[in-house]
This record gives structure tokens, C-alpha cells and sequence, in this order.
């Protein structure tokens, strides 16, 4: 009788499966997983092996001493990195338009006029239209004696404030007037030059002033001018209020960068595709080329410093020198990057393109070998690297009852996706592919414009909910839950996560159900489109239908989402997917531990 | 028009007798009750303004109470929408009608600066509203 331990250390957990073996049969006494330690395939990893074993002989009640052998796997030898460049940009030149969404603006309709400062109303002899600006010495009780006093002596027809006064001001004037306040930079706003105020109903949204035609009406512009308006009128629509000034040179202007160009390399031939094509047009010169040699980005270029920075952090990892790292597989994905503007007034952001790229590097020189003498002296234990790691996870994920050869696994981890696919008669393909659960987090941070990647993994992982009194909150399901005790006021009406250690508020300003779509997206961009690619690659026509079972393995398919994300997007192909279920017990954790243990055994027989 | 004080009473008599139950308050309002005598209106004004910013109606009264958690709870409770502040010559405190009545929502000093008073003010139109809090 022995006592084995199998060891899987992925990109980012540590898993063990301890059994006992006699007679060649196969007892499973307890498994474990930690987060891998350092970098998948260096002596770092020691540590997290260690407790991960130790932990797992702890839950069976054994020690160290019991234990007669271990084996490690002979890891994938694939490291991702990611990367994202923005290929537009907006710049607002000298002032010309004002669009945030201050939440309690005053009064309600358009105003049109010349802008003037509000203490030089007394100034003026004319019986032109104007727009007072406010700065924030002035008081809104001040304000509104001023309008009001001279409201008969000229006509005032709408004001921009810096203080959150919108509301007080409306209500102490005689004659309404639409007021957009909370305008940070206030002393920036040109004056004397013509400019529309419009303030939407509690609910509405600004109608013309996010229509170009609208604004060529306020303004009395020719369709030239109307033309460039376009971006002016494109940023504010949703907003409630909006301030447009007209200025000799003022202008918004959308402006693409030029990213570069990619560059795929195969024996056989290249591609080059430019990176503001977008995601699409590079996936398709990807997906023609077959056995990918290299990928480079034009030097001094965006796109290529994007993949010199992935390549010079594989060389790092590895050791290796940067010119001998070959990006063999690439994922680009169109998203959005919210960023503030240049030159704005009141904090504004606007969604740019961006394109977000996740790069595999395959090395031949994972030091597992190194990783496995260094344990087996530090414990006293024979140790094993055995087994490549797509069979172990295979012969692992076949313990899932239901299942059978001829099957098709996807491992979803961190760092790759990789699929592996065993006939009848047992023989095993794989490939890995670029883009897994670091590329969702990636994307749903740059999407939702977060400072914190902590914030979008913890996005990526937990359910959402909407706390709607002191007392309840209601699921992103649309389930309410009810409190006995009243809920913090710092979560009140707040976007919160569900962690186990309790409600976790989101402190930017977004709503459910932005949260939730671009989480899902995110998934389904990165997931969805390398199960099929994946899938793709490893069957036997090339085509997905001649697969008919899938099961997922690995981190991501312990996600409360993805897998359910994956069935859908499979079904269509009348694929049968879902989640392992290893040894009936693990759900899809521990296939690559479980095959490790299951083949020492096969092997001493 | 007003009516007369004593055929106000007749009316709610004739009325409770006929088993109809009459609510006294017509208009949903956030309460503000203060200490009656001991301070002016003047001194808690920035705190009406961040309720009026936000756009919630409201209704002063003074009461014969000193403390500062009963004065925001009964105004709480004495509000259609559940919603009161309280202020006695030390404290201001925001009260919810469901909340235990020894522990208000929000409570700060009277003599906080403006600022902080519009943001309390702004808070219970808030919490009216279903919007997240300004940070006290």
C-alpha cells in the first residue's frame, strides 16, 4: 500500500489530489488547492506546493512521513499576457461645449445667448440675449437677487454655475430659466461668445442639443458647420443638461491613432493587418494563418510596443532572451476605454475605441524538473514530473460520471485557453490558445474605466445586487432579500458584490446593469470565442459539430456564469457541454491531480 | 382658505364617528423639528438648502423636546414619508421611521460647517429619492 500525492501547479492556483493505492486500485483520501506562489514554473512555486500538501495530508490525517510519492505535471509550457492600446481620442478645443450630467440641475427648457459674467450684468446698455456664468463666491441667494433685479432689464435666458446651487437658484427666481451647475472649471468658460443652455425633465434627456440639426438651429449654422458638429451633438446625448458655446476656433474633435500594424508569420506565408481595423479583421488574419510562427507589431508603433511588452515580460519570466520568444497565438477584442477629455470643463469622459490583445508564448523551458529535485530533497519524498498536461487532464476529467470517450475537454484558466480532445482508441490532441480569465478582467476594468484590477476580478467573480431601502436589497436576478437589521448607510442605494465576506459597494458611479453587461460581454468575448476557436482546432474535420461532448475544466469553470455562457453558445453547434464534475465530487477542479494519480498508479502496475 | 379651528374639529368628530380614519397630514413633506426656544431658525438654514437642492418639500415646526434622537424620531413618524430631522441646541440627527428609535441614521453637530449641513440635508432628500448618500 502507498500513499500518493498529485500535484497540478497552474498560472494560478496550486492543486493536490492525495490517495491511497493498493492492489492497483485507487482511494481517494482528500484534495487541496492554494494560489500558486510566484510564477507558474519557477522555484517561487515551491512554497504553495508545500502548504498545498501539507494541508491536503492534514484533512486525511496524515503527515509528511506517510506520504511515499508525488507527482508533478509536466505543465503546459504557455504564459499569457496582456495588453491594451486605445486607437481614438477626443480633444475638445477651446471650450466649446460643457457635457456632464450633474444630477440636480435647475429650472427646465433652452436657453440662447452671449455669456457674460454675472457681476458684469450692470455693465450692459444693449438688449441682447444672455447666459450668466456663476462663479462660486457668488451665493444662490445673491445669484438669484442679481437675475431677478435685472431679468427686466435684459433678458437672461439661462446660467452655468460651479456650485451645486442648480436647484436653490430656480426657486428664488421670478421668471425660469434652465441652470447647469456643478461646472468645475467655471473661469474656463468663454465669455461673450454665443452659447444654448438646455436642461431636460426629471427623467428626459437633452433633445436639441444631441442633434446636430438642433444645434444648427440654435446657432444658424450652414451644413458645413452643421457637419462638424457631429461629435459635440454625439457626446451628449443621455445627458439631462448640456451647455454648447459657440467660439471662433472651438471645436470637438474625434481623432483616430495610429496604432501600427500586426504582423503574422508562417512558414508559408504573412499577413499584416493595421491594428485600427479593429479586432475583427486581425482575428481573421489569425485564424487563416495555421501554424503561427510569430507575431510581431510594427516597431515604434502602438501596436508594437504593445506586443514588445508582452514579449519582454515572457523573456523575463523565462529567462530567455526577447528575440527567442515567438507569440504564437494572439486575441484581439474591439472594447471601449472610458477617458477623460482634453480640454473639458466639468470632468468629462467619453468612450474611446480601443482594441485589447492577449498574446501565448510557448517555452520549452519550464523548470519543472529543477521545481521537482528541489521539493524532494526539502521533504524526503520521491518526486515525479510525469505526464503532459492536457492527458493527465483528460484522464481527469473522465472520472465526471456521464462521460466517455470519445471526449473534448476545455480547460479554462488564467492565463490560456486550452482544449484537448481523445478519440476512441485514446489518442489525445491539444493546443492552447491566448486569452482566458486575466483578459475578462482586463477588459471589464478598462470598460468600466476602474483605477483597481482587485475591483474588476471581484466584479468578474461575484453577483451583483441593488440595495433599494435600509432594510432590503435586490438581486441582479431581480430577487429581493430582506434584512432584520438595518443595512449600513454607506451602502445604501448603492451597486453592491456579494462576497462571502459580506456587501461589498461599488463606489463609481455605475449602474447594475451597465455592470453586468459589460461583465457579460467580457465573458462572452473572451470565452465564448475561444471555446469555438478552440474546439475548432482540435476536431478531427475541423469542424465543431463533429464534436459532441465537452466538458469544462480549470478556474474559469468554477465561474457562475461562463459555463452557463458556454452550453448556450455551444448548443447552437449541437454540442453537449458542461461543467466536470471530477471523481463526482470536485466539480471541475482537480483533473489535472486526479489523472496524475490515477496514471503513477497505471504506471506501477 | 383655512378653515375654522372648531369646524376643522367637528369635521374629524363626525368623521371618526362615521369610522372613516383621516390622515391629518395631507402632503408628503420630510419633518424637521428643532428645540423650541433655545434656537433660531437662522442657525440650521444650510441644512433646508441641501433638502431643497435635492427637490424634496419639507415642513419646520418647533417642538417642546430637548432630545435630539426622540425630536428626529417623532419626525420621522410623523412624516409621510418617513423622513426626519431632529435639532436641539447641540445636534442635528436624521431619523427613518423604521429605524430603532435610538439609532438614528446620521447624526452630527449643530455648529458643523455648512457644507456638512447641506450634505445631511441633501441625505435625508436621499434617502427619500433611493440615492446613494453624500459622505458625512
Amino acid at each position: 500500500m502507498e500513499i500518493i500525492a498529485g500535484v497540478d501547479i497552474g498560472n494560478a492556483s496550486t492543486e493536490v489530489a492525495l490517495a491511497r493505492a493498493y492492489d492497483g486500485k485507487v482511494e481517494f483520501l482528500s484534495s487541496n488547492i492554494v494560489s500558486t506562489t510566484g510564477i507558474k514554473g519557477t522555484k517561487q512555486n515551491i512554497n504553495g506546493l508545500f502548504k498545498s500538501i501539507t494541508e491536503a495530508l492534514k484533512k486525511a490525517g496524515l503527515t509528511v512521513e506517510d506520504l511515499n510519492k508525488i507527482g508533478i505535471n509536466e505543465a503546459a509550457p504557455v504564459i499569457g499576457d496582456v495588453a491594451m492600446e486605445t486607437i481614438t481620442e477626443t480633444i475638445i478645443t477651446e471650450s466649446t461645449m460643457i457635457g456632464h450630467n450633474p444630477s440636480t440641475p435647475g429650472g427646465v427648457g433652452i436657453g440662447v445667448g452671449e455669456t457674460i459674467r454675472i457681476e458684469k450684468l450692470s455693465e450692459i446698455k444693449d438688449n441682447k440675449d444672455y447666459i450668466v456664468v456663476i462663479p462660486p463666491e457668488v451665493s444662490f441667494n445673491l445669484a438669484a437677487k442679481i437675475i431677478n433685479f435685472y431679468q427686466s432689464k435684459v433678458n437672461i435666458r439661462g446660467a452655468i454655475v460651479k456650485n451645486d446651487d442648480g436647484v436653490l437658484i430656480n426657486n428664488r427666481l421670478d421668471k425660469k430659466i434652465p441652470i447647469v451647475d456643478e461646472v468645475e472649471l467655471i473661469d474656463k468658460v468663454p465669455i461673450g461668445m454665443l452659447s444654448a443652455v438646455e436642461v431636460a425633465e426629471v427623467g428626459g434627456t437633452v433633445e436639441v442639443l444631441s442633434n446636430p440639426y438642433g444645434i444648427a438651429t440654435v446657432f444658424n449654422l450652414n451644413s458645413d458647420e452643421a457637419k462638424q458638429v457631429v461629435p459635440i451633438a454625439r457626446a451628449l446625448i443621455g445627458n439631462r443638461s448640456a451647455v454648447v458655446i459657440k467660439t471662433p476656433k472651438g471645436d470637438v474633435k474625434e481623432r483616430r491613432i495610429p496604432a501600427g500594424c500586426i504582423e503574422v508569420i508562417s512558414f508559408k506565408k504573412k499577413a499584416k493587418i493595421n491594428v485600427d481595423e479593429g479586432a475583427e479583421m486581425i482575428m481573421s488574419a489569425i485564424n487563416s494563418i495555421d501554424s503561427i510562427e510569430d507575431i510581431k507589431g510594427e516597431p515604434g508603433t502602438n501596436a508594437g510596443g504593445m506586443l514588445e511588452k508582452v514579449r519582454q515580460v515572457m523573456s523575463n519570466l523565462t529567462e530567455q532572451h526577447p528575440k527567442a520568444i515567438k507569440i504564437q497565438d494572439l486575441l484581439a477584442v474591439d472594447t471601449f476605454i472610458p477617458q477623460k477629455v482634453k480640454g473639458g470643463l466639468a470632468n468629462e469622459f467619453f468612450l474611446e475605441n480601443a482594441v485589447g490583445v492577449a498574446a501565448m508564448v510557448k517555452s520549452d523551458k519550464l523548470q519543472m524538473e529543477m521545481i521537482a529535485k528541489e521539493l524532494s530533497t526539502k521533504i524526503g519524498v520521491e518526486v515525479k514530473v510525469g505526464g503532459v498536461e492536457a492527458d493527465m487532464a483528460i484522464k481527469g476529467a473522465l472520472t465526471t460520471p456521464g462521460t466517455n470517450k470519445p471526449l473534448a475537454i476545455l480547460d479554462m484558466g488564467a492565463g490560456s485557453t486550452d482544449a484537448s480532445v481523445i478519440d476512441k482508441n485514446g489518442e489525445i490532441k491539444s493546443i492552447h490558445l491566448a486569452g482566458a480569465g486575466d483578459m475578462v478582467t482586463l477588459l471589464i476594468k478598462t470598460e468600466l474605466g476602474l483605477e483597481d484590477l482587485e475591483l474588476a476580478e471581484d466584479i468578474k467573480r461575484h453577483p451583483l445586487a441593488k440595495v433599494e431601502s435600509l432594510f432590503h436589497i435586490r438581486h441582479e436576478d431581480g430577487s429581493v432579500e430582506f434584512f432584520e437589521k438595518p443595512l449600513k448607510p454607506e451602502i445604501f442605494s448603492k451597486v453592491v458584490l456579494l462576497k462571502k465576506g459580506g456587501m461589498i459597494p461599488i463606489e463609481e458611479n455605475l449602474s447594475l446593469e451597465k455592470i453586468i453587461s459589460v461583465r457579460r460581454t467580457s465573458k462572452e468575448k473572451v470565452f465564448v470565442t475561444n471555446a469555438i476557436r478552440a474546439l475548432r482546432k482540435v476536431s478531427p474535420t475541423n469542424n465543431l459539430r463533429d464534436i459532441e461532448f465537452v466538458v469544462m475544466v480549470g478556474g474559469s469553470a468554477l465561474d457562475f456564469e461562463i459555463p452557463q455562457l458556454i452550453t448556450d453558445a455551444l448548443s447552437h453547434y449541437n454540442v453537449v457541454a458542461g461543467r466536470a464534475n471530477i471523481r463526482g465530487i470536485e466539480g471541475p477542479r482537480n483533473a489535472v491531480a486526479t489523472g496524475l494519480v490515477l496514471s503513477m498508479v497505471e504506471k506501477d502496475e | 382658505m383655512q378653515w375654522p379651528q372648531d369646524l376643522y374639529c367637528l369635521w374629524l368628530k363626525r368623521m371618526n364617528n362615521m369610522g372613516v380614519q383621516v390622515n391629518l397630514e395631507i402632503k408628503p413633506t420630510i419633518k424637521v423639528y428643532y428645540e423650541k426656544d433655545s434656537i433660531n431658525k437662522d442657525e440650521f438654514k444650510f441644512l433646508l438648502y441641501g433638502i431643497e437642492e435635492e427637490g424634496i418639500p419639507y415642513e419646520v415646526h418647533s417642538m417642546n423636546i430637548d432630545d435630539v434622537t426622540t425630536l428626529s424620531y417623532n419626525a420621522s413618524k410623523d412624516s409621510r414619508l418617513g423622513v426626519g430631522l431632529g435639532i436641539n441646541k447641540e445636534e442635528i440627527a436624521l431619523h427613518y421611521e423604521r429605524l430603532d428609535k435610538l439609532s438614528p441614521l446620521f447624526r452630527i453637530k449643530l455648529q458643523s460647517d455648512s457644507h456638512l449641513l447641506r450634505s445631511l440635508g441633501a441625505n435625508a432628500a436621499r434617502l427619500v429619492k433611493r440615492m446613494s448618500f453624500k459622505k458625512i
